[in-house]
């Protein structure tokens, strides 16, 4: 992963990406990518990553096995930063799980796919670290 | 109730500087984007004036916080709502049950006190998860299983003090029948403990839930009465080998002999969770295309009758119901259960039998991988949530639902008759029928029948909503007429379902405000919960 990056580079053309990230994104907080692969969208957004050396996670309807191996208990410490282009599954789940572990998750846009499929852009970031000084 | 529950003037404000001075800045939540995460998700009435919303809320970290925080909120009369992990979805998540109440999250005390794999037990703190105490069995090498809703991400204690239930076998199906002592916060801040925890210096809190004398740990469970800050829970040891097999038989009226193996077969402890269903049932992950024959029968006023779903059976070649067994034990054993099982079984005309899975402990991960069973096999999971998704063949899939989940007797006719009355009912509020005579009952509960019907929700479809609200409510009062009303309800029906128990002029809900006068005066903790009002509220809900 390329230091410097920031969410805006991940997911392009999005209104609050042009908000000042909290300095620890900048300077050492990994960036992780979730992407619902099945979709066109999700394919392209795959691709750009892999351009970006952003890392990804493919993630289907049900996100039990990434939740256990990437996120429980270590989500603050190890993944503050993380976004993801989703469906509902996935993205209403890590909602629920974002507040237990004291992180949350912002909605960005909702896209409809052509197959009638709908994804989730989204990101996560620590409550308390996201408040204004 | 929709009216505004305004806390006394300027009561709120001074709670919210005490609570600050208790667990400090950052865990008082009075934002909007910290509040947007105490919302019911489910909700029917979604950005509706009726929504209930939380004024604020209140994360403590330990139990002296907790006091601290309720006797602050009972000096200034401030109303507090309790939970757990917030994951009561369906029944209100993570937002008060009813308005004007600080939301007390306890989801900080994740501490995993006393697990213990000879004795078969475990004492948790209510942020502990499923997926917590999962991890924790693993990470320890502990040869124990937790029963499971399908909600993995609930908390252990919220689930079962919501009368929560799983999938696995007997008893520990039932969340709250399988704790063994607890402690609570009184209103006035004071500290109390059941069964042996209430004991000191006794090592057998997880050991016997009875104690000694009046046993009064159900009134802290679907109620108002106090906060609990500690559970004990009996554990499934882990067995040897998970076994699931099918029996399928033709005919609509062949539920009431199969219930009544099934029964025995259960209560003898024969077999585990029994998982009733019918090919002609559509699933809620939605991967084909339905059979356009069986959509035009399913949209049937009220379902349609049982004679019309014979024939299309009949006619497909599929059996009418099918059971999926489970069975749990050493291998032999659950072999030879199931050998009788199917022998029992076998006394129906026309039933067959199939495999299922044969599962060893401990799960390998490839086993795993495989199964369609891994509530049943202990592992918390969100593969619920996958069902639904949108897709070509579900183009509208819901965002939430409410069950209307009425308690019928635990017989085939008990099914049969539930079928009539509800079908009836449905025509009856003109709303398309959640059932027809291809639902089973669900059989979670041990020795229960649950007939479950899902409403769906929508964040954007008022209208649509206004018509569940319309439609479960109606069909709570026909059930109630009928001798059936639910066990478990989401707040903005507590007051209609509390009101369904009403022998001998609601004398048990008279009852329960008597212990709300005696147990909390000032009416501080969830107003309304379970339909129990504190005192001064009680005028103005009527």
């Amino acid at each position: 992963m390329g230091a410097g990056l920031s969410l805006a580079s991940v997911l392009p053309g999005l209104a609050w990406a042009r908000a000042p990230i909290p300095s620890a994104a900048a300077s050492h907080a990994p960036l992780l990518l979730l992407v619902d692969p099945r979709t066109g969208r999700g394919q392209a957004r795959i691709a750009v990553a892999a351009q970006r050396g952003t890392p990804v996670v493919t993630v289907d309807d049900d996100v039990t096995r990434f939740f256990y191996e990437r996120l429980h208990g270590r989500w603050r410490e190890e993944v503050p930063h993380l976004a993801g282009l989703t469906a509902w599954g996935p993205y209403f789940c890590l909602t629920q799980l974002a507040r237990d572990q004291d992180m949350r998750i912002e909605l960005h846009e909702e896209f409809a796919e052509a197959d009638g499929q709908r994804l989730y852009a989204w990101s996560a970031s620590p409550r308390i670290a996201a408040r204004p000084a | 109730m929709t009216t505004p529950m305004n806390n006394k003037p300027g009561a709120l404000a001074k709670a919210l500087a005490q609570f600050r001075k208790i667990v400090g800045d950052d865990w008082v939540l009075t934002g909007e984007q910290d509040m947007a995460t105490y919302r019911d998700p489910y909700s029917v009435v979604w950005d509706e004036a009726e929504e209930i919303r939380a004024v604020a809320a209140v994360a403590p970290e330990n139990v002296e916080q907790v006091q601290a925080i309720v006797r602050a909120a009972n000096e200034l009369g401030v109303y507090l709502y309790t939970i757990s992990t917030g994951k009561n979805l369906g029944y209100g998540g993570t937002a008060p049950n009813s308005a004007g109440n600080v939301v007390l999250d306890l989801k900080r005390m994740k501490r995993i006190i006393e697990v213990d794999d000879k004795r078969n037990f475990c004492i948790v703190e209510p942020g502990v998860s499923y997926m917590d105490l999962y991890r924790h069995l693993q990470e320890k090498g502990l040869k124990l299983i937790i029963d499971l809703p399908s909600n993995g991400m609930g908390g252990v204690m919220g689930n079962a003090l919501d009368h929560g239930v799983g999938y696995s076998h007997g008893f520990y199906r039932d969340h709250w029948g399988s704790h063994c002592g607890m402690e609570v916060v009184l209103p006035d801040g004071e500290l109390l403990r059941t069964g042996m925890a209430a004991v000191p210096g006794a090592t057998t809190w997880g050991d016997y839930r009875y104690g000694y004398g009046p046993f009064v740990d159900g009134i802290f469970s679907q109620a108002n009465f106090g906060v609990v800050t500690k559970m004990g829970f009996y554990l499934l040891p882990m067995p040897e080998h998970f076994l699931t097999a099918t029996v399928s038989v033709p005919r609509y009226e062949d539920i009431i002999p199969l219930v009544d193996i099934v029964n025995y077969l259960e209560d003898s402890n024969l077999i585990s969770f029994a998982r009733y269903g019918s090919p002609m049932e559509i699933p809620r992950v939605i991967s084909k295309e339905p059979d356009p024959e069986l959509l035009k029968l399913i949209a049937q006023p009220g379902g349609g009758q049982p004679e019309s779903y014979e024939a299309y059976a009949r006619k497909k070649g599929i059996p009418f119901w099918a059971v999926t067994l489970s069975f749990y034990g050493p291998k032999a054993t659950v072999a030879a259960n199931l050998d009788y099982a199917r022998q029992r079984l076998s006394a129906i005309p026309g039933a067959r039998f199939g495999d299922g899975e044969s599962v060893a402990f401990p799960v390998s991960p490839e086993a795993l991988a495989k199964s369609r069973s891994a509530s049943q096999l202990g592992v918390p999971n969100m593969a619920s949530f996958s069902l639904g998704s949108r897709n070509k063949f579900n183009a509208n899939p819901s965002d939430g639902h409410v069950w209307f989940s009425p308690v019928i007797p635990r017989t085939g006719q008990g099914v049969i008759d539930a079928h009539r009355v509800f079908g009836a009912a449905f025509k009856e509020v003109g709303y398309p029928s959640r059932i027809g005579p291809y639902n089973g009952p669900r059989s979670w509960m041990p020795r229960t029948f649950v007939f479950m019907m899902d409403f769906y929700t929508s964040r954007s479809d008022k209208a649509e909503n206004k018509r569940v609200k319309e439609a479960f409510e109606h069909l709570v009062r026909v059930g109630a007429q009928h001798g059936y009303t639910e066990y478990r309800t989401a707040p903005l029906f507590q007051d209609l379902v509390a009101s369904t128990y009403s022998f001998n002029d609601n004398a048990l809900l008279r009852f329960h405000e008597r212990l709300k006068d005696a147990i909390d005066p000032n009416g501080i903790l969830a107003p309304g919960r379970a339909g129990v009002w504190p005192r001064h509220l009680r005028k103005e809900k009527t």
